[in-house]
């Protein structure tokens, strides 16, 4: 098991500073993401959902040290890359990549296509050729399903979808083995949200990718994911193999998730569960269990302690006292 | 029959932008009947979103509306001064709640006097009155206390807070109708729970009329009654929610909701509609989706398909010529 | 389809389509060649003396004539030869001394936007510095000190004037810096240096060129202001600012207005025209970003 583990994340934590104090008790923070560990096998997809601000973005962007962690220890490759100084990080892009929400803000709108994709190449590949180079992003384009007709071109004439083909093409060129994908199909519309996850579908299968599929959909990561990671105000509630979660989620927040999505099926409307309240604010969590204050099984327990992750099934973990 | 509140008939809405003159949306009809929820269900640029804003006047200054008549209470609004329609239609029979609420809520006024305002200049009442009434609205749309809520500004409440304003602001007035333009889009699925419950519960308490535009076909198995499915500005495909769903005929229809990721097991691929939404100043000729469509014809090419019944729905498409074709786009 | 990008397309067609932005231009393009090819207009020397026919004596304070469109001075040099030569150093010292500015305020606000934290405090309090610096008294005191040249001018105002342009990169570097595709360009192993030259300064260039063009305006203005207090542009060279100088005298000021109406209208009309250049300029960038 060890051996295929691309990624072990022990004890992340990544706290914003809202206020700056000298004295260390006065500061305020927002803890975004608050003690995670987990790891990840060669070739899964792990889907991480929760609602906004449970800092799954955040994770994301920690995990690549494109944010500096606050504490805790990434292990890529059995590598701690916590140690790895700017130069090693860099070298370490090759092999990590990160696929953001809206792929026309993560584009450079005054470059073309080709300069786009050839920047990574640039980086890293001195040694090609201009015409290596042009081939190379030309084949990128084909895989990605676009014509190589269209490098020329900038970010602003391009469809949503054909945007994100275009940030994927870019994501691949280094050949890396874990690409991170932000919301990725989130912004599109229904239509092409399907032509992209195909195609994030195929890559994986042939290149051999790891993916952490980030998303606020439950539909769209339960379709994707072989295990799902289930986040809430930056802290693991549980995570469990994708098909587990749906049919027998332990967390009481996972449930209420899950039963807050619409079944899709008008003819059998069955209640959605109505989860009340409304998440607290990041900077004054309540001190046991995070969703305490909404829990329909709340006790006072939960209110006091906080309940540590802990297997509750078959590779199904839980941070929940009744789970 | 129920009766119908309100009546759309061969609008259509033309912006001017640097590349020339569009039709936003294309010469379409529908009618909304009384207490009944109609949902606009289409993707960008599909014109839903174009279509609420016409109704409430709201177009953005380089859109106007080209054709058409829109009838509120068998009056056609088209037809009054601005005067007329700002007293006596808008917030009075028609409101609207939006997108974002942030950006539709005034930030630098307090949460109650942005309602009081409203209930004041539409129904004339003394502020105490229009406070307390004020009060009564936010407890309907389920504030927790209100008596502090409504001494708060915007930006101190959440989203789902902030969105129960914008409702409880549409609702003082009685509307007869109410506009949702994708209101829970910006919200998380939770609280996106919170507020369709809330608008299909106030929608029988106030004996509402709700049309409810959204991109989202899983909002609209939960809440609509009818459906009209829009692309590039026009209706494609209209019927019972039921009949939508389960016996879909336009190509595009039959594309959306095959391609929906459900929870039902199933791995591998996703069905997947071709190509992608033209932008409006590249819309195709002939029928508009003719170039992602699996069951184009020669003439889909060229000229652009009537309308036909099949069953309980009309839709916009040639593989349906044999039936009944309805005269316009209306019912 | 597309060759050019489009962004430029669209500003031009919108600058274009500003009626008080095409005449500024074209006012300002109008000076501009009037500066080029002053030997080709004037029909002078700019520093030539005339004397009264026959006498020894210059023609001191001539009203206009054919031979003198606008009169001469009070040392008897025609005053439109000067006006067109002094075009030439006006404009000469401010395009320098903008692009001295350019170029400081440039770096250093991407410096410190970019890099934050020390470097940016570093910077901003220099910047804070330079504001509060009293400039007439340095340049009265350099004029004093060293032989006054046109070089010290330049650089003067080249010096005082990069603050601006700082503050304004900086605020530019630190909106920009936050877009997600600068985060893309660091995912894939692209330098600070790299993320720097290729993807922030070519996204923040359209608040930079109104800058520019609201600098140069402003140059001129200092220009003017220093020559007419006599610590700017040193006769014999002309300037639109030291022509003004004769109007202290109350003499000229009240009875001889060909000596100073001319080069206070030109300097009036120019910084004028590319002010409005410069909106032009601002609005045309604006629709798109």
């Amino acid at each position: 098991m060890a051996n295929d583990q691309i990624l072990s994340v022990e004890h992340l934590c990544k706290h914003f500073v809202l206020k700056k104090s000298l004295n260390k008790e006065k500061q305020v923070y927002v803890k975004a993401v608050d003690d995670v560990s987990f790891t990840v096998s060669k070739g899964e997809t792990l889907g991480i959902v929760g609602e906004s601000g449970c800092g799954k973005s955040t994770l994301g962007r920690s995990l690549l040290r494109l944010w500096e962690p606050t504490s805790g220890d990434i292990y890529f490759n059995g590598e701690n890359i916590m140690s790895y100084d700017s130069r090693q990080l860099r070298e370490l892009r090759k092999d990590m990549q990160y696929i953001f929400q809206d792929p026309y803000s993560s584009m450079n709108p005054k470059m073309t296509i080709r300069d786009i994709i050839v920047e990574p190449l640039d980086n890293f590949h001195k040694e090609m050729s201009s015409k290596e180079k042009e081939d190379k992003v030309a084949h990128l384009l084909d895989i990605v399903g676009l014509s190589p007709d269209v490098m020329n071109r900038y970010p602003h004439e391009f469809s949503g979808g054909q945007r994100q083909r275009i940030v994927i093409a870019r994501g691949i060129a280094l050949n890396p083995q874990l690409l991170v994908c932000d919301e990725s199909v989130s912004a599109l519309d229904v239509s092409v949200q399907a032509q992209i996850i195909n195609l994030l579908q195929k890559l994986k299968k042939q290149f051999n990718l790891t993916y952490l599929f980030i998303s606020h959909d439950l539909r769209v990561v339960k379709f994707i994911s072989d295990r799902i990671m289930v986040l809430y105000l930056g802290q693991i509630m549980e995570i469990a193999p994708s098909d587990t979660l749906f049919s027998d989620p332990k967390h009481p927040y996972t449930r209420s998730l899950i039963g807050s999505i619409s079944k899709g099926n008008p003819r059998n409307r069955q209640e959605r569960v109505i989860l009340e309240g409304e998440i607290p604010n990041p900077m004054n969590l309540p001190k046991g269990c995070p969703f305490s204050t909404r829990c329909p099984v709340a006790t006072d327990k939960c209110r006091e302690q906080k309940p540590l992750l802990r297997p509750v099934g078959e590779n199904q973990y839980a941070s929940c006292f009744y789970a | 029959m129920s009766k119908t509140i309100l009546r759309v008939e061969d609008l259509s809405v033309r912006f001017r932008t640097e590349e020339g003159v569009f039709n936003a949306v294309d010469n379409i009809s529908f009618t909304l009947e009384e207490q009944k929820t109609l949902a606009i269900v289409g993707e960008s640029g599909s014109g839903k979103s174009v279509t609420s804003l016409a109704i409430m006047q709201l177009l953005a200054e380089n859109g106007h509306i080209s054709s058409g008549e829109i009838y509120v209470d068998d009056e056609n609004i088209l037809n009054m001064s601005s005067s007329q329609v700002q007293h006596n239609i808008l917030g009075k029979k028609i409101s609207m709640i939006f997108q974002e609420p942030m950006t539709a809520l005034n930030p630098i006024l307090k949460i109650g006097d942005q309602i009081t305002e409203s209930i004041i200049e539409h129904q004339g009442t003394g502020k105490k009155e229009a406070y307390e009434i004020a009060l009564d609205t936010l407890k309907q749309v389920g504030i927790p206390s209100p008596e502090q809520r409504i001494k708060q500004f915007p930006h101190e409440l959440s989203g789902g807070m902030r969105q129960r304003v914008m409702i409880a602001m549409a609702l003082v007035t009685r509307p007869k109708i109410m506009i949702a333009d994708e209101p829970t889009t910006a919200l998380d699925v939770t609280i996106e729970a919170q507020i369709l419950n809330l608008i299909e519960q106030l929608k029988s308490t106030f004996k509402t009329s709700i049309l409810f535009v959204t991109h989202d076909l899983n909002v609209v198995a939960d809440i609509a009654d009818d459906v009209i499915v829009m692309y590039c500005g026009q209706i494609i495909e209209r019927g019972p929610v039921v009949d939508i769903f389960e016996n879909p005929q336009h190509p595009y229809t039959k594309g959306l909701l095959a391609t929906m990721p459900t929870l039902e097991d199933h791995k591998g691929e996703l069905p997947t509609i071709q190509g992608g939404v033209p932008s409006i100043t590249q819309r195709p000729g002939g029928c508009y989706f003719h170039p992602r469509c699996p069951h184009r014809m020669k003439k889909c090419e060229t000229q652009s398909p009537g309308v036909y019944t099949v069953g309980q729905q009309q839709v916009k498409c040639f593989l349906f010529e044999g039936n009944k074709e309805e005269r316009n786009d209306g019912k | 389809m597309f060759k050019k990008n489009s962004f430029y397309d669209f500003a031009y067609r919108r600058f274009t389509r500003n009626r008080l932005a095409v005449i500024g231009f074209a006012v300002t393009l109008f000076f501009v060649i009037m500066a080029l090819f002053a030997p080709l207009i004037a029909p002078h020397e700019p520093s030539e003396f005339f004397f009264v026919e026959g006498q020894n004596v210059y023609d001191k304070y001539a009203a206009p004539s054919s031979e003198h469109l606008l009169g001469t001075d009070s040392l008897g040099r025609d005053v439109f030869s000067r006006l067109v030569y002094g075009a030439r150093v006006t404009m000469m010292v401010a395009l320098l001394a903008v692009s001295i500015s350019t170029v400081i305020g440039t770096v250093i606000g991407l410096l410190s936007g970019y890099f934050g934290k020390i470097i940016d405090n570093i910077f901003m309090r220099l910047v804070d510095i330079v504001i509060s610096f009293p400039v007439l008294f340095l340049l009265i005191s350099i004029s004093t000190i060293m032989d006054p040249s046109i070089w010290i001018v330049i650089f003067a105002i080249g010096f005082v004037s990069w603050t601006s342009t700082a503050r304004l990169v900086r605020a530019e570097v630190l909106r920009v810096k936050e877009l997600d595709y600068i985060a893309a360009a660091r995912a894939c192993g692209t330098s600070n240096l790299k993320i720097i030259v290729k993807h922030i300064l070519p996204n923040i260039l359209a608040p930079i060129m109104v800058q520019v063009t609201i600098g140069t305006a402003q140059a001129i203005l200092m220009e003017a202001s220093l020559s007419f207090l006599g610590v700017g542009v040193q006769q014999p060279t002309p300037s639109w600012g030291n022509m003004l100088m004769d109007a202290q005298k109350l003499l000229v000021l009240r009875d001889m207005p060909w000596i100073w109406i001319p080069p206070g209208v030109v300097n009036l009309l120019l910084v004028l025209a590319i002010y409005f250049v410069g909106d032009g300029l601002r609005d045309a960038f604006d629709s798109r970003q």
